[in-house]
């Protein structure tokens, strides 16, 4: 419910957001919250399905008509994922800015998959690449995206942190 | 990773899966993966529609947009003014729905019947595809891939990308990536009505800085900034024929090739503040 709740938000309300051209990322909020709470096998599910739900949301257009990719985004949120459970034991979990950070982490490592799939695409096949100039330019768009999301995952963080109990994470579990 | 916590090989087999999926033809991915995300976007689609119409009543087109001059501005304010007055909003609205549907009808340049059909924007595509608009129209409503979608009877939005599902299809703005190089010509801000054969023709594509970019012959130095750009690329329906793209906000020479002059052309309509286009759609017989 959440990922539908953060998948209609970012479709429709976050680029009311918009800063310095990039649109922060409710899903890659989420996906980094569960990263950083959820049981281990339960976070790389958590970060493929979200990023799977990213790609079903994200047409492209290839060889001139709308394409969906499934993959681009689900490994980038699994390696951002992994990246977060790697270190995840050395931060305090619950604070807001552990939060913020994994974010930004989880959303750079997405879109540093997001580009090397697309550039691998383009190469392979005719179609090009999916985005205005250099690679290098829209893997800086990419960390923009990371970058304004980060700050947004401060309030998001706290308002999941309300209903902590509800998630099933070991450490509410623990709590109750 | 440690022991017990491992994700299994179901979830390798998965992930193994999900990479050969990612770089897998087009072609093959299309028919499957476009079905899917309009099934999982059916029970977001109203909610996703609300909250776009929340997002343009939180950040509304602001005054001092560069697309549109002083005047409209100055008019439009006005309007809107005596519209909040007179507590008859709704009748306003349909007026204007009205006044459009009767501009873009006149402006049926392509000499194919067409109908003009209002879709609201119900969305956008998330992440790296925001430039794409999700519009509530559909096959069922006559739209089909390549319908031009305008605004204010003849200022080119986009285009529609890809078979539309019944109720719903995706919109590719001009300033996207995917409109690839676009044929047009270029006339005097002074002569509006001037037509092609006395306008400067040009190839521009989407620059990466939200403007479109494209060079001409160097002799060609009728171009100035403020003139009126329009479209006359055979790769797009006869309905779009003639719409505005934009108007030229720089000319310069071009860095590669100084024999030739290079255009940039700021489009006519900021995609991410629309709230609905007017799409041509070719008329029912």
């Amino acid at each position: 419910m959440a990922a539908a709740v953060a998948l209609t938000l970012d479709a429709s309300l976050m680029p009311a957001f918009k800063f310095a051209g990039a649109t922060p990322s409710l899903v890659g909020c989420l996906a980094a919250y569960v990263a950083l709470h959820a049981e281990r096998k339960r976070a790389w599910w958590g970060c493929w399905w979200l990023g799977l739900l990213q790609d079903f949301s994200s047409p492209m257009s290839v060889e001139g008509t709308i394409t969906f990719v499934p993959g681009p985004f689900a490994l980038g949120f699994l390696l951002g994922g992994a990246l977060i459970l790697a270190v995840r034991a050395e931060v305090m979990r619950r604070s807001m800015v552990a939060a913020a950070v994994a974010t930004l982490g989880l959303l750079s490592m997405a879109g540093l998959v997001w580009t090397m799939v697309w550039t691998l695409r383009g190469w392979s096949t005719d179609a090009g690449w999916p985005w205005a100039g250099s690679g290098l330019g829209q893997l800086w768009q990419m960390f923009l995206v990371a970058a304004i999301s980060a700050p947004v995952a401060l309030p998001i963080s706290w308002l999941l942190g309300r209903t902590f109990d509800h998630w099933g994470f070991p450490a509410s579990r623990r709590r109750r | 990773m440690r022991a017990g916590q491992a994700p299994g090989r179901a979830f390798l087999v998965v992930v193994l899966a999900t990479a050969a999926v990612a770089i897998a033809p087009a072609r093959w991915l299309r028919p499957w993966t476009t079905d899917l995300s309009g099934l999982i976007w059916v029970p977001l689609r109203p909610p996703a529609h609300l909250l776009t119409a929340l997002r343009h009543w939180l950040r509304p087109v602001g005054e001092d947009s560069s697309t549109r001059d002083m005047q409209l501005l100055v008019e439009d304010r006005d309007r809107f003014r005596a519209l909040w007055h007179s507590e008859q909003l709704r009748a306003e609205e349909l007026q204007q729905r009205l006044a459009q549907i009767d501009r873009t009808n006149r402006m049926n340049r392509g000499g194919v019947p067409v109908e003009p059909l209002i879709a609201s924007v119900t969305g956008r595509g998330t992440g790296t595809s925001e430039r794409f608009l999700s519009l509530a129209a559909g096959s069922r409503d006559g739209v089909r891939e390549g319908d031009p979608a305008v605004i204010g009877g003849d200022v080119l939005v986009g285009r529609v990308l890809g078979a539309p599902t019944d109720v719903s299809c995706w919109l590719a703005p001009i300033v996207d990536s995917s409109a690839g190089r676009l044929d047009v010509y270029i006339t005097s801000a002074d002569r509006p009505e001037a037509g092609p054969s006395e306008g400067v023709k040009a190839q521009i594509r989407p620059g990466s800085r939200g403007l479109l970019v494209g060079e001409v012959d160097g002799s060609a130095t009728r171009i100035s900034e403020g003139d009126i750009v329009r479209l006359w690329d055979a790769t797009w329906k006869p309905a779009a024929q003639g719409m505005r793209v934009g108007v030229v906000r720089r000319v310069g020479r071009s860095d590669r090739s100084p024999l030739r002059t290079q255009v940039e052309v700021e489009c006519g309509v900021d995609p991410s503040r629309l709230r609905q286009v007017t799409l041509k759609v070719e008329a029912s017989q």
